[in-house]
């Protein structure tokens, strides 16, 4: 089991880290939430049977570990007022040349519901609406209206946040 | 803006390589670090047992009361032993559940936790203030019924102020912590599990 987590880890640590960080979006945050992540994905391993496709597994994980997280912070309210602070603070500590497009985006992301959140988290990782249904319990249809009204609530977002 | 036309910007960006490294460590040393703590409580709950059992068990013989105690006590070290290890399973099993169902698990949960502050922490509450009363009253009966009750009337007015205050304190945690906590999870599964009309079709 021990390989293949290794194996999980190598694979996935980037996709993990993406979704952890759209989850909680906050820099001295997202780390833990990603240690707790890879910790859960671990005890959990012995769990999975190969019913389903990995990714679902650990992107259950994921939504499931970040709600979790959240409530153990029991500051909610507060760390949504901080959110833009904490933006600014990630956006200094993660000094990759990302587009004003994505930057906008990443900015707007927060600001969502986190049934929202952890939806466009999968869709911008490229699973289809079936994948997307399987991990989060919903019909396609279903998927495919969300995405929809997270796209138009997304660029709506996004509008506000210009100048 | 298109969403589309950044997915493939998204899934460029990687988790930086220091953190990538010192995350991997941390998790290796805190599940090295459960795997010790495990083993030693492990020790410590079969040590506790077999020291009970080997040596002071067979002082114990001759009062019957004082061997009910003693088998009770024993008894619920053992059972709490494996309610922790049924929850701890339980906890693992919930983490691969689809969020909504994972929600209801926790809420269950939360509930449960205000069950035991309400319910059974009384009940034990009583059960332990009746066993060690009657224990008191085989004790001292012989010396004086007097003395024999006044302990007793001491016992119970240390249990009620000992757990008047812990109980005040805890109810006051539930309601500034989970009962909120409560209301937004629940309000939350209902996002994870709302229905839109496309369903309908």
């Amino acid at each position: 089991m021990h390989h293949s987590f290794e194996q999980i880890y190598q694979q996935q640590r980037h996709k993990i880290y993406r979704l952890c960080r759209i989850m909680i979006y906050d820099t001295s945050q997202v780390d833990d939430l990603f240690q707790e992540v890879l910790i859960n994905i671990w005890k959990s391993l012995p769990q999975f049977k190969g019913n389903s496709k990995v990714e679902t597994y650990i992107y259950r994980i994921i939504v499931n570990t970040s709600i979790t997280f959240n409530n153990r912070q029991k500051r909610l309210v507060k760390q949504q007022q901080h959110l833009q602070k904490d933006y600014q603070q990630y956006k200094h500590a993660d000094s990759t040349n990302q587009s004003t497009e994505l930057d906008q985006l990443m900015q707007a992301i927060p600001k969502l519901e986190p049934n929202e959140k952890a939806i466009i988290g999968c869709y911008l990782e490229g699973f289809s609406y079936k994948e997307i249904g399987a991990i989060l319990e919903l019909t396609t249809n279903h998927v495919g209206v969300k995405i929809s009204r997270i796209k138009t609530k997304l660029a709506k977002l996004i509008k506000k946040q210009r100048p | 803006m298109n969403i589309n036309q950044l997915m493939n910007e998204w899934q460029q960006q990687e988790i930086p390589a220091p953190l990538a490294k010192k995350t991997m460590e941390q998790a290796q040393q805190l599940d090295k670090r459960i795997r010790k703590e495990n083993t030693w409580l492990t020790y410590l709950l079969a040590g506790t047992i077999f020291f009970l059992m080997y040596f002071v068990f067979p002082l114990i013989l001759n009062h019957t009361l004082v061997v009910c105690l003693f088998m009770a006590v024993i008894f619920l070290i053992g059972l709490q032993a494996m309610i922790l290890w049924h929850r701890n399973i339980q906890a693992d099993q919930a983490m691969v559940l689809s969020p909504t169902k994972y929600l209801t698990y926790q809420i269950k949960k939360l509930r449960y936790n205000l069950l035991v502050t309400n319910f059974f922490t009384p009940l034990y509450l009583v059960l332990l203030g009746a066993l060690m009363s009657a224990y008191q009253y085989h004790l001292l009966q012989a010396y004086s019924i007097t003395i024999a009750w006044g302990s007793i009337a001491i016992l119970w007015l240390f249990l009620i102020v000992v757990f008047y205050f812990g109980w005040k304190k805890q109810r006051q945690k539930d309601k500034e912590e989970v009962i909120p906590l409560l209301k937004d999870l629940e309000e939350r599964r209902g996002r994870f599990a709302e229905r839109s009309t496309a369903d309908a079709y």
